[in-house]
């Protein structure tokens, strides 16, 4: 290019607008500095709005402090139930996230057309149009020439503005981390309950019975604080874990070094005991299930799971397995919880586990009872299809990669499996021509490696997310998305909901940046790729404002969003009652589940043993905990929580490792049938001699998270991933992923 | 380079406040203008158009419009894809980008952070001038743009006979020559495109302090 002959006029440009009255001003700053709206104001004065949390369902409320526009505090709001005033450390580290140089900041496309993590994708900065505009184009060429089914979709099924795009590409191949965290749970509630449900009425229960999930460590408030509150009422609380340093196990009346993997086998037992004594809720497990009905076969199905035959498995004395029976069954109001990714909720019986203990509840006349498993009373917010109904969606085939299709309770679920991707892709070459993939991370994958390399075969990638994690090494257009502090939504409180609450998350600050929101985002891509499902009757663009000014007046939460920002947090305080029919088809609780049975799985739960088990080569069991300032693997780059704990390492006994020669701080390998890691041992009684323990979140090898790049070592690398088949093949009606499976060698380095 | 031999340091505020009488700060606006777009925005023939337009021989001090000259047009013959590659490994990352344009970074004693005492003092920069960032992007007041917009701004003031030499030279204290020339030999050191270090090399001679004379006291004409 020539430089242009300009005269002075051309890059000296007289301001009388922008800056009326004063002098000269150089065209370079057109669209750069403007004159101040306020001239002279002062800076803006201190202000404190209402909140939701955004990094776990606990969606603790809090007000944010936020002064001359920057956000310089969080802490809890006494008002709101479910956070009771109380946050976390993840929660309180709001600005640490936010301020983080790393986030993603404006949209990018690659240049280099070697995909392959830890290799220079050579990123160019490019407008939205242009990103948005390859995007959809990309998206619409690929499902002309190749099908729906070619375009993966690596996401959760909500928020309903993602629902609505993912269902405007009518692929069959969406797939998110629920097999990994609740799915097997939610199956089963499904079917014995008739929902599944997050709430726990952990502070009126009298007893607490937890299997590995690890209630107060995980530092989910809603429910941490919820059971110091029962301990501080007398609750007793039991904990089966094979790690005594967890945090309940720590504040636990009992705390029991279970064998891993043999948490069925112990509840089964209390089951038989419950049973065999006439100690369950007759009223309730008469009136309320089908237990009746199917008695003989409940009877005689958990007959042969005594107490003795569970301490061999377990390691749990007989006699304390009875105990236990009894006093949940008669010192109640009793509890057993079940989350997700527990000890005891994923290996290859999670999904029997999780039927056993809901059993349990069950036969304590608990289930939607103070002090129980109850099911959420929430507010009605009617998602974006409600108030602009699309015109139809395309027909999904129903046949995906992993074959789920031929699992029929995880096809009608239709989520999770990432612990079968890898597996369906090797099966499915040349599949899948387009990938889109928001707020994943491979280090959310058994076996990252695997994943990776298949995920880099995908000819073209769109990854929306907030930080730079290895997935987006892999990806070719990168849509930076803002924070919750940047956005608005409303929250409905399901996992403490005795009356319905919902809060508002409002934005503290302007997106930063070129961030856009989820829905501004989808808004603006719908409307390249499939602009008819994202117009209103009248042809105009949906106005995604109207629609939570729509959400909010339907809901009954005020005449509009603005006045629901106003407000905070709306609660309808209502005496709890307790239902006295369930959402199932016959309307009771089902013990005995018949469509397990016509479907050719258990109708009960019945023993099996975890899919791996120690060995000459592999002799110790692998545990991983999620630690409490972190979630899973995506906020370890936050500085502030990475001062906390930026890195893990490997915990070993002290026995076992006196054995191994090992001593506090050596580099040690662990090494499973898929994969080895190095880290530093720490050495403590806490932990079985027969267990290792890696916590889980770190290890990044994404070097665009400054942080967390290269500190401590992936727990997924030693942990295999399966099949579809495998999953069949167990009869595992819940399709559990197996994560805490593997088994592995220690050895000093 | 083609942006002519190495000139006087820390032009930009003796041109601002001292060289009034030779139209210094004229220059002095158009100068760190042109040198804020280089920062803020990724190359497009946009930019190039912009950064291309000739400097009038009134403000070609001491060589500097010239110089200013050659460095668009190195900016303007480079291969368009090297060069926002380039542009973009440098200011934007998401690798680390090694010249982070936000003065923020470069002071925590910690990690880095955004959105600190260095934005939160050009805020305050920023309302004192009765004048704001108008950027698509919201990007925080102390990134090195931004800091050379308002310094531009301030200069075309001067220009006009506004008393602003004050505000100049506390900005200048506070946001260019205690930050920028560590920035500009970062980019010199980094860059691997030639448009880049010309830019990096043009920087730091704007921004760096009159050498011999003390990081903050311009001399007199």
């Amino acid at each position: 290019m020539t430089l242009h002959d300009t005269t002075r006029r051309d890059f000296l440009k007289t301001s009388g607008t922008a800056f009326a009255g004063a002098a000269v001003l150089p065209g370079f700053l057109d669209g750069v500095v403007r004159r101040a709206a306020a001239p002279g104001a002062e800076a803006a004065a201190t202000s404190q709005l209402v909140s939701a949390c955004s990094w776990c369902g606990s969606a603790c409320g809090f007000k944010a402090t936020v002064k001359d526009g920057v956000l310089t505090f969080v802490e809890g709001l006494p008002e709101d139930p479910q956070g009771g005033g109380k946050m976390c450390a993840k929660g309180k580290a709001a600005a640490g996230y936010l301020y983080d140089p790393d986030r993603l900041k404006y949209p990018m496309k690659r240049t280099n057309p070697v995909k392959k993590i830890g290799v220079d994708p050579g990123w160019v900065k490019i407008s939205w149009d242009e990103a948005l505009d390859t995007a959809a184009a990309k998206l619409k060429e690929t499902i002309e020439k190749n099908g729906r089914d070619s375009v993966l979709v690596l996401g959760l099924p909500s928020p309903d503005v993602w629902a609505r795009f993912v269902n405007c590409i009518g692929t069959s191949n969406r797939f998110d981390h629920w097999d990994e965290c609740f799915l097997a749970n939610r199956v089963v509630s499904a079917n014995v309950i008739g929902g599944f449900v997050w709430c726990h009425d952990f502070a009126n229960a009298k007893y607490i019975v937890t299997f590995g999930w690890d209630l107060v460590g995980k530092a989910k408030v809603v429910w941490a604080r919820a059971v110091a509150e029962a301990k501080k009422k007398g609750a007793k609380i039991v904990s089966f874990n094979p790690y005594k340093a967890a945090g309940t196990s720590v504040i636990a009346d009992e705390a029991i070094s279970i064998r891993p993997g043999s948490d069925l086998a112990v509840v089964n037992a209390m089951i038989h005991v419950i049973l065999a004594e006439g100690l369950y809720d007759e009223t309730f497990v008469k009136g309320l299930t089908n237990f009746e009905e199917h008695e003989t076969a409940i009877r005689a199905h958990f007959a042969p799971y005594t107490p003795e035959w569970a301490e061999e498995l377990s390691d749990v004395p007989a006699g304390t397995i009875r105990r236990i029976a009894r006093e949940f069954a008669t010192q109640g109001p009793a509890i057993a919880p079940i989350h997700k990714k527990t000890p005891s909720a994923n290996y290859a019986n999670g999904t029997e586990t999780s039927f056993a203990i809901t059993i349990l509840n069950v036969l304590a006349g608990t289930i939607d009872r103070p002090g129980g498993r109850f099911f959420p009373r929430t507010h009605s917010i009617p998602g974006i299809d409600a108030i602009v109904p699309p015109p139809k969606y395309p027909a999904k085939s129903g046949v995906d990669i992993v074959g789920r299709h031929a699992h029929p309770f995880l096809k009608a679920v239709g989520s999770g499996m990432f612990s079968c991707l890898a597996d369906g892709m090797r099966k499915n070459p040349g599949k899948i021509q387009m990938g889109i993939i928001t707020r994943y991370s491979t280090m959310a994958f058994p076996n990252p490696p695997e994943v990776e390399a298949e995920l880099a075969k995908i000819p073209f990638t769109v990854c929306t997310d907030l930080f730079p994690n290895e997935i987006i090494e892999l990806a070719d257009i990168v849509l930076p998305q803002s924070l919750s502090y940047e956005s608005s939504d409303l929250v409905a409180r399901d996992h403490h909901a005795p009356y319905k609450m919902t809060i508002v998350r409002q934005p503290l600050v302007p997106p930063m940046f070129e961030t856009k929101p989820l829905g501004a985002i989808l808004l603006a891509w719908g409307l390249k790729a499939f602009p008819e499902y994202w117009k209103n009757a009248d042809g105009t663009p949906i106005n995604m404002t109207v629609v939570l000014n729509e959400k909010t007046k339907r809901a009954g939460l005020g005449a509009d969003f603005a006045e629901m920002k106003a407000k905070g947090f709306v609660a309808d305080v209502a005496p709890f009652v307790p239902r006295t029919t369930f959402p199932t088809a016959s309307g009771k609780i089902n013990i005995y589940v018949k469509a397990f049975a016509d479907a050719g799985f258990e109708p009960l739960p019945t023993w099996k043993q975890k899919r791996d088990v120690p060995s000459d080569a592999y002799p110790f069991y692998l545990l991983t905990i999620i630690p409490p300032m972190q979630i899973r693997n995506t906020t370890t780059n936050n500085r502030i929580v990475n001062e906390i704990k930026g890195t893990n390492e490997v915990f070993i006994n002290v026995q076992t490792a006196r054995g191994l020669g090992i001593a506090e701080g050596d580099t040690v390998k662990v090494r499973s049938r898929v994969g080895e890691i190095q880290l530093p041992a720490r050495l403590t009684e806490a932990i079985r001699p027969d267990c290792v323990l890696v916590p889980h979140g770190f290890g990044h090898q994404s070097r665009l998270m400054t942080q967390a790049y290269g500190k401590g070592a992936k727990d997924a690398v030693l942990v295999p991933g399966q099949s579809m088949d495998d999953i069949l093949a167990r009869k595992d009606v819940g399709g559990s992923a197996c994560i805490m499976d593997a088994v592995v060698s220690v050895s000093k380095v | 380079m083609e942006s002519g031999g190495p000139g006087p340091r820390g032009l930009l505020l003796q041109l601002a406040v001292a060289h009034t009488a030779s139209g210094g700060p004229r220059t002095a606006a158009f100068l760190s203008g042109f040198l804020s777009r280089f920062l803020l925005d990724p190359p497009s023939p946009e930019l190039h158009a912009l950064l291309g337009r000739r400097v009038e021989p009134s403000l070609d001090h001491d060589g500097l419009g010239a110089r200013a000259e050659a460095v668009a047009r190195l900016y303007a013959d480079a291969d368009p894809l090297a060069l926002a590659k380039e542009w973009t490994r440098l200011f934007v990352g998401p690798r680390r980008a090694p010249c982070r344009p936000w003065h923020d970074t470069w002071e925590s004693d910690g990690p880095p952070r955004l959105m600190g005492p260095k934005h939160t003092s050009m805020e305050s920069f920023y309302r004192r001038a009765g004048l704001e960032p108008a950027r698509v992007e919201n990007e925080p007041a102390d990134h090195a743009g931004l800091v050379l917009a308002l310094f531009s701004a301030l200069a075309a003031r001067a220009a006009g006979g506004e008393e602003v030499g004050d505000l100049l030279r506390e900005l200048w204290e506070a946001h260019v020559a205690s930050w920028m020339p560590r920035l500009a030999e970062t980019l010199i050191a980094e860059a691997r495109v030639p448009a880049l270090t010309a830019v990096g090399e043009f920087l730091l001679e704007a921004v760096s302090p009159p050498a011999g004379r003390g990081r903050h006291a311009p001399p007199e004409p």
